[in-house]
């Protein structure tokens, strides 16, 4: 059994998985019985003034038989007093002192609403603050959420007046609807934060219903955008983790959301250079029972690959992502299909001659029989070919040895500005 | 661009750096790159010959040579 323990910026819990500040995280019969399942910790759901919120909220992305890809939510923070908050966290930490409770806070970007705020919660033994500059609507039309969150000046200092006061480590939600995390990141860090979370969810209106011309989800014959999350929004989080794990001078640890359903997604967001995950979706999807799962699946992984410790993982995969123009211009894959697992359907024929590279032949051999066979030597190693294949092992994309030397972008260039500059002198 | 032309195009830079040609200018524009090659004749004078690289592979490869000739300057 390896060690699931994580210690993120100083707030410990029994294992890396969080419940996110969302609707599972609403009150405390709903973060007892997660820990009872057994969450590692819950970010309760934002405190904050109490809001009023619309009726009709949530919407999702269905595709190809496959429920929930994606989920829109137009639901604000905590609708109930802070009290009756604080109340409910007080005896959930009482009953459960080993896992992680932190308090998300949201109010007006003002010193001593931070303080008033960060002080109650701080009262009742949460271990730990996370300030919600991320959320998308309708606070965020009041001059919270994202629309502080997009601000880097706003992030720092509003981080700044928490920190003034705040005695548990502070965790700063990030929005991803900005062009570069990492400025908000870096702002985050300058106002004196602990740590970092990303993401909250994106700017979303989830469809339009053909019949009635109503926004999905729609509110008397009225739509606003919503938050975006869900496994569709995995690869966005997962750069945005990755992008502020590798900057110099972001060095702060990291809580990872979004998309994240299995232990598999965690292991990605851990090696890309999160402490922790927290999960939203998969719990409003599937229910807190996931979360055996998920812890099961990690202990398994990590006795397999021999690691003692959840915490020997983070930021392992961070070194080997870069720009690109620190990619090897020489390396070369190229396809290679399988004619015993084909199965002759010409969808890898069709994508390559209609959106790729048209490398891909059709023949046929001295029995008659056609069959399907990359040109290796014109094949540029898109990939598309076996992204589009239906059977598992029929394309391979294989390494291409050649006799030149690893060349990046970024050394191509700087080569040939010193050997014009050479030639110049 | 195929293979043939990424071929047809090395082969044409290989050949002219067996000739005892060394790259001196290149120059890179929408239309690919332009390589201007130089070698000293027996008779002292300078001799030049001009290639248009077009192939992405082709244009890798040159640069690949333009680092090594760099590297043996």
């Amino acid at each position: 059994m390896a060690d699931l323990r994580i210690n993120l910026a100083g707030i410990k819990s029994p294992n890396p998985f969080w419940l996110a500040s969302a609707p599972p995280t609403n009150s405390g019969y709903q973060v007892q019985r997660a820990f009872e399942a057994g969450w590692g910790g819950a970010v309760w759901k934002t405190l904050g003034e109490p809001i009023l919120n619309v009726s009709s909220r949530f919407a999702a992305l269905h595709f190809n038989g496959q429920r929930v890809v994606g989920f829109n939510n137009i639901e604000l923070i905590t609708d109930r007093p802070l009290e009756a908050n604080l109340q409910e966290m007080y005896e959930t930490k009482k009953r459960f002192p080993d896992r992680a409770l932190i308090a998300s806070l949201m109010v007006e970007p003002k010193r001593e609403k931070w303080h008033e705020i960060v002080k109650r919660v701080e009262a009742v033994g949460v271990d730990g603050l996370e300030l919600n500059f991320g959320c998308p609507h309708g606070m965020a039309e009041r001059g919270m959420g994202s629309a502080s969150g997009q601000v880097p000046e706003l992030v720092e200092k509003q981080t700044y007046w928490v920190k003034e006061v705040a005695t548990t480590p502070v965790i700063v939600k990030l929005t991803p609807n900005i062009t570069d995390i990492t400025a908000t990141a870096e702002a985050a860090v300058k106002g004196g934060a602990d740590a970092i979370s990303m993401i909250n969810t994106i700017n979303s209106l989830m469809g339009v219903d053909l019949d009635t011309w109503n926004t999905i989800p729609h509110v008397a014959g009225k739509g606003a955008h919503g938050g975006y999350c869900g496994p569709a929004v995995k690869p966005i989080a997962l750069n945005m983790v990755a992008e502020c794990a590798r900057h110099p001078r972001i060095r702060v640890p990291i809580s990872g959301i979004g998309g994240i359903s299995t232990w598999k997604d965690a292991v990605e967001f851990i090696l890309m250079g999160a402490t922790g995950v927290q999960v939203c979706t998969a719990v409003m999807h599937h229910g807190f029972r996931i979360v055996e799962d998920m812890i099961e699946g990690l202990n398994h992984y990590l006795d397999e690959k021999g690691i003692a410790s959840v915490m020997d993982l983070v930021g392992k995969c961070v070194p080997n992502y870069s720009d690109w123009g620190n990619l090897d211009l020489n390396y070369k894959v190229a396809a290679r299909i399988n004619q015993d697992v084909c199965i002759q359907c010409n969808k890898c024929y069709i994508a390559c001659e209609d959106a790729s590279h048209q490398c891909i032949d059709r023949l046929t051999d001295d029995d008659g029989k056609t069959y399907l066979k990359v040109r290796e030597e014109d094949c540029v190693g898109c990939n598309l070919c076996s992204i589009v294949c239906p059977v598992d092992g029929a394309i391979d994309m294989v390494e291409i040895s050649n006799d030149l030397p690893p060349m990046t972008w970024n050394e191509r260039q700087a080569a040939l500005q010193a050997f014009t500059n050479y030639h110049l002198k | 661009m195929s293979y043939e032309q990424f071929l047809e195009e090395k082969t044409k830079i290989d050949e002219l750096l067996q000739q005892g040609y060394s790259i001196e200018r290149v120059v890179e524009n929408l239309d690919g790159a332009f390589l201007q090659f130089v070698r000293k004749a027996r008779d002292g004078k300078m001799k030049t010959q001009t290639l248009h690289i077009q192939s992405a592979d082709a244009r890798k490869y040159f640069s690949v040579r333009v680092i090594q000739q760099l590297n043996n300057a």
